[in-house]
């Protein structure tokens, strides 16, 4: 088969070739150093969780603040630390190997010499797609083995549901490889050098990954207006069963205990309160986050929040949302963000097809 | 007959610019092709279609009876290609080049690498190690030969081949090309430089604005493009010239033993009768015709 061939060799030159070597190499060092740093981390939070469990038995804490006691740190908090790193050196990584795959082969020549012999044009742009997705799988195969790696000599052993988000986790991560790879090859194909291939990838990933967000967050700002205070609400303290809750005002202060009467007011007040700054908050994450899913990296750093902690990146100060909960299972964690995971995907696919099309119809004398 | 290539209406529209209009071509097998014009005049789209590269706008091209629009792969399995400044993988040899490009035919390992090697002999560079990215342009143009042979073609398309080459690259290219052509191989050579298409070829298309404006032999094309031309006769006598006459003849410039005329036709039978009758030796009588590279040069690009 015709891809094939074009893949192995798209593949060996991959993995030869100096510049991929170059970063891949920084990469493996990064993981290799944040693996080192996320692991101390671990085993210092293993540490306190321990400490808190033995003072519990102990009984030197109350019993309603155990309620509010952190879970057992996953192992996957050991990943945390190489999330942000493996986003921007996988993205420079993915654009290096696609941002001159045809460009230079129209500079060169090349590809006249070889859409002479009997191959389809497809099979050159797809067997380009194969190979440097088999280079990819070859970069998180050999990542992650060396996460697991650590992971062994350091003796940590994860649970069936633990290693099964490391895998979904280095999956999402072959994707973000992907997605960056699609908008470099798409470039690559447009540009008429590898010169403009590179400045037009650059471009892209300049407004997809800093100035869109940044608009969104602009436009969030203007759109859901005055973010709500809490006016006229007495500082007082009492209790809402788990912990204490205290509000503050810009007015005054009042120490003593208050009335039933005042308590049921500031009970209402702090409830209305609570609505409109959920309903603040929530339209201002809608718009940010309609924003945020034409970026790669923002959506990659979501999904892999998700996976790896349980937290989502976004910002919540009020109500449910996506809070942390240690229990959820793959399955729960993915699909809460299921939007994200599809506009990873759907970038991808738009770029290739758009590679795709553009590359059939290319003027190659 | 059956014709080896053949293209029937050819058209190839980019945009708003008509690359080829119209292109009916019929190359007999055997046939050293040279397909002339100047640059950009549609001779590399033309070639690309026949070899299956490019789909045209409209029309057909057959080679061997095989659709180019239809079934290029099969075209590719019977035809090689040099393209215009051909180009090659430059991280890797002339062997490994090769080896890519032949694993897309049907070889079994062993028939590859004994075609590679008797092919990198042919174009001496067999032992040539280095990458392609520090050949020469003769070298290049020499593995560009290679690769065009590497499934023994029965047509072979050569798109301005010798451009950059220096006298005795082009001459080695020649003299390749007509190899080639007594081992039977049909070579269709594109150039816009007519002493180069002249030396090898044996018929000639001229195109120009993507249109055929001429086809056939040398001779037929001068003669076809002669239509409006003026023959130059120069004419010496021993002995004193008289006066002549003819109807063809246009101008004259004489004295007495010298003439040099402008006529519409040959009229050197006319006038060796005239002189002999009336006794006037002859010591030089000759036609002055103007060769084909002068008529095409006056013809495609108005004389300059």
């Amino acid at each position: 088969m015709a891809v094939f061939t074009v893949a192995g060799k798209e593949f060996r030159d991959h993995i030869e070739n100096k510049r991929f070597l170059v970063i891949f190499g920084a990469l493996l060092l990064v993981v290799i150093l944040s693996m080192s740093q996320g692991i101390k981390d671990y085993n210092q939070a293993l540490e306190s969780y321990k400490e808190m469990t033995s003072k519990i038995e102990s009984s030197e804490i109350e019993p309603e603040v155990h309620m509010w006691m952190p879970e057992k740190p996953s192992i996957l908090l050991i990943f945390y630390r190489m999330l942000n790193y493996f986003a921007a050196i996988g993205a420079v990584l993915a654009i290096a190997m696609g941002f001159d795959l045809i460009s230079k082969e129209k500079e060169e020549g090349s590809l006249k010499s070889l859409l002479s012999h009997p191959l389809h044009r497809d099979s050159v742009i797809l067997g380009k797609l194969v190979g440097a997705v088999a280079t990819f799988g070859v970069v998180m195969l050999t990542v992650t083995l060396i996460c697991t790696g650590s992971l062994m000599i350091y003796g940590i052993s994860p649970s069936s549901d633990e290693f099964l988000r490391i895998i979904a986790y280095m999956l999402v991560s072959l994707l973000f490889l992907i997605s960056f790879f699609s908008i470099a090859i798409a470039c690559s194909v447009i540009a008429k050098s590898s010169g403009l291939s590179v400045t037009y990838c650059i471009g892209i990933v300049l407004v997809l990954s800093f100035m869109l967000p940044a608009f969104g967050e602009a436009v969030a700002d203007q759109y859901a207006g005055e973010m709500p205070t809490a006016s006229n609400v007495y500082t007082y303290t009492y209790s809402t069963g788990p912990g204490t809750v205290t509000i503050t005002t810009e007015s005054s202060t009042k120490s003593s205990e208050p009335t039933e009467a005042e308590k049921e007011e500031m009970q209402k007040k702090w409830e209305e309160y609570q609505k409109k700054i959920e309903e603040y908050w929530q339209k201002k994450r809608n718009i940010e986050h309609m924003f945020n899913m034409l970026s790669p990296d923002k959506n990659y750093k979501e999904i892999s929040n998700r996976l790896i902690s349980g937290r989502s990146s976004e910002v919540f100060f009020f109500g449910e949302g996506k809070s942390p909960k240690e229990t959820e299972t793959l399955a729960e964690r993915l699909s809460s963000v299921w939007s994200e995971i599809f506009s990873l995907l759907t970038l991808s696919v738009v770029m290739l097809i758009g590679a795709y099309l553009k590359f059939m119809r290319l003027d190659i004398r | 007959m059956i014709f080896l290539i053949e293209t029937k209406n050819l058209t190839k529209i980019y945009g708003k610019k008509c690359a080829v209009e119209n292109l009916d071509l019929n190359i007999e097998d055997g046939d050293i092709f040279g397909f002339l014009g100047p640059n950009g005049a549609g001779k590399s789209t033309t070639i690309f279609m026949l070899a299956g590269m490019i789909e045209p706008t409209s029309g057909e091209a057959f080679v061997n009876g095989i659709s180019a629009t239809k079934n290029p792969l099969e075209v590719k399995e019977i035809i090689g290609l040099l393209p215009e400044n051909v180009g090659f993988y430059g991280h890797l040899n002339a062997k490994q080049n090769l080896e890519y490009f032949s694993k897309f035919y049907g070889f079994n390992k062993s028939e590859r690498e004994r075609r590679i090697k008797e092919l990198l002999e042919l174009v001496d560079l067999e032992n040539v190690e280095k990458n392609v990215s520090e050949y020469s342009k003769g070298m290049k143009q020499r593995l560009g030969v290679a690769q065009a042979l590497l499934n023994d073609p029965d047509v072979i398309f050569l798109d301005e081949p010798t451009g950059g080459l220096d006298p005795k690259g082009t001459h080695q290219f020649r003299e390749m090309i007509r190899a080639l052509n007594k081992e039977g191989k049909t070579i269709f050579f594109s150039s816009h430089i007519l002493p180069e298409i002249k030396e090898v070829c044996k018929t000639i298309g001229i195109i120009l604005d993507g249109k055929l404006i001429a086809v056939g032999t040398p001779n037929e094309i001068k003669r076809k493009f002669m239509k409006n031309e003026l023959y130059t006769i120069k004419l010496e006598t021993i002995d004193k010239l008289p006066e002549l006459h003819h109807s063809d003849i246009v101008d004259i410039e004489c004295d007495s033993h010298h003439a040099l005329i402008k006529a519409r036709s040959d009229i050197r039978h006319d006038l060796s009768t005239y002189l002999h009758e009336n006794n006037v030796r002859i010591y030089n009588l000759e036609l002055k015709e103007p060769d084909l590279e002068e008529i095409f040069l006056k013809s495609i690009y108005g004389g300059d």
